[in-house]
């Protein structure tokens, strides 16, 4: 059964606050009816899922971060049987042809680049939840 | 990136009515730089990925209800590790809402599912929302090669 009532839950996981910021902001100005997690690197957002049990409808994940960074989260993710369904797109400023093609092998479900200009860098941005909240099936929300 | 030689949407889907019009209504988007190959088979469609001649393909859609073939076989085969093509972004079509099947697709590695309605309006505005995340917004695998 789908509960409607239930907020659709965000984990950004970014090491940037100016990013961090710029995100949340661009994220709740298309649905402001949402959680926004924030983890601040890869070991904080794998701590919230795999020990406290966090099951985001989404996962915005940085690449380069400190303690752990966003290919080893993402290979935790996808190989995990309990969160492999979780969607997860990749925010980043590399557009490196390894990091894309590395980053799509190891299983995300997307990737976008962070453009230096703010004002295309927001309009990427109000694309992930227009996207990945309204027009694609959110699969988490089956466990409801 | 751009992909200065347009776009190839590989799609698989049995519906003879339907398939038609989603392939019209992509290939007539983004100043027709688009090309679509259909295929009402999945089983052809993975032999014509396998042929070394076959064209990059950007993205493929997969409608996942086939009365003809095992939908969530060809996924399966698609995204598995020793593919060649596990790299191509899968966007399922699928006309139910069946959470249990959709989020079984997204653990065998569907990049992306989206409704496929009946309603012809309604789908033409589902696969332009489609096209211009997947085409303006995101990277393609098949924009490095």
């Amino acid at each position: 059964m789908i509960d409607t009532e239930r907020k659709y839950v965000v984990l950004l996981v970014e090491d940037s606050p100016d990013h961090a910021f710029l995100i949340k902001r661009a994220i709740l100005a298309v649905i402001q009816d949402l959680n926004f997690l924030w983890a601040k690197d890869g070991a904080e957002a794998i701590e919230l899922i795999l020990k406290r049990g966090l099951k985001p409808d989404l996962i915005l994940l940085d690449i380069k971060m400190p303690r752990m960074n966003g290919f080893e989260v993402l290979e935790i993710l996808k190989n995990n049987k309990e969160t492999n369904y979780i969607p997860i797109v990749i925010l980043s400023t590399s557009a490196n042809e390894k990091d894309v093609s590395r980053a799509y092998l190891l299983g995300t479900n997307c990737y976008i680049t962070k453009p230096v200009e703010i004002a295309d860098f927001q309009s990427k941005l109000r694309s992930i939840p227009l996207y990945w909240l309204r027009t694609n099936t959110t699969p988490s929300f089956s466990e409801f | 990136m751009d992909h200065p030689n347009g776009y190839n949407i590989l799609l698989v889907d049995d519906d003879i009515e339907q398939a038609p019009f989603i392939k019209q209504i992509l290939e007539t988007s983004f100043s027709n730089r688009i090309t679509v190959i259909w295929f009402e088979n999945g089983v052809e469609a993975l032999d014509f990925l396998d042929i070394k001649t076959s064209p990059p393909i950007s993205l493929i859609l997969l409608e996942i209800e086939s009365t003809i073939y095992d939908g969530v076989s060809i996924l399966e085969q698609l995204k598995d590790e020793s593919s060649h093509h596990r790299i191509i972004p899968i966007i399922i079509l699928s006309r139910s809402r069946d959470l249990r099947r959709i989020k079984g697709c997204f653990s065998l590695g569907a990049n992306s599912c989206v409704k496929k309605p009946s309603d012809p309006k309604v789908l033409r505005n589902i696969l332009g929302v489609v096209l211009e995340f997947w085409l303006t917004h995101a990277i393609l695998p098949s924009s490095l090669t």
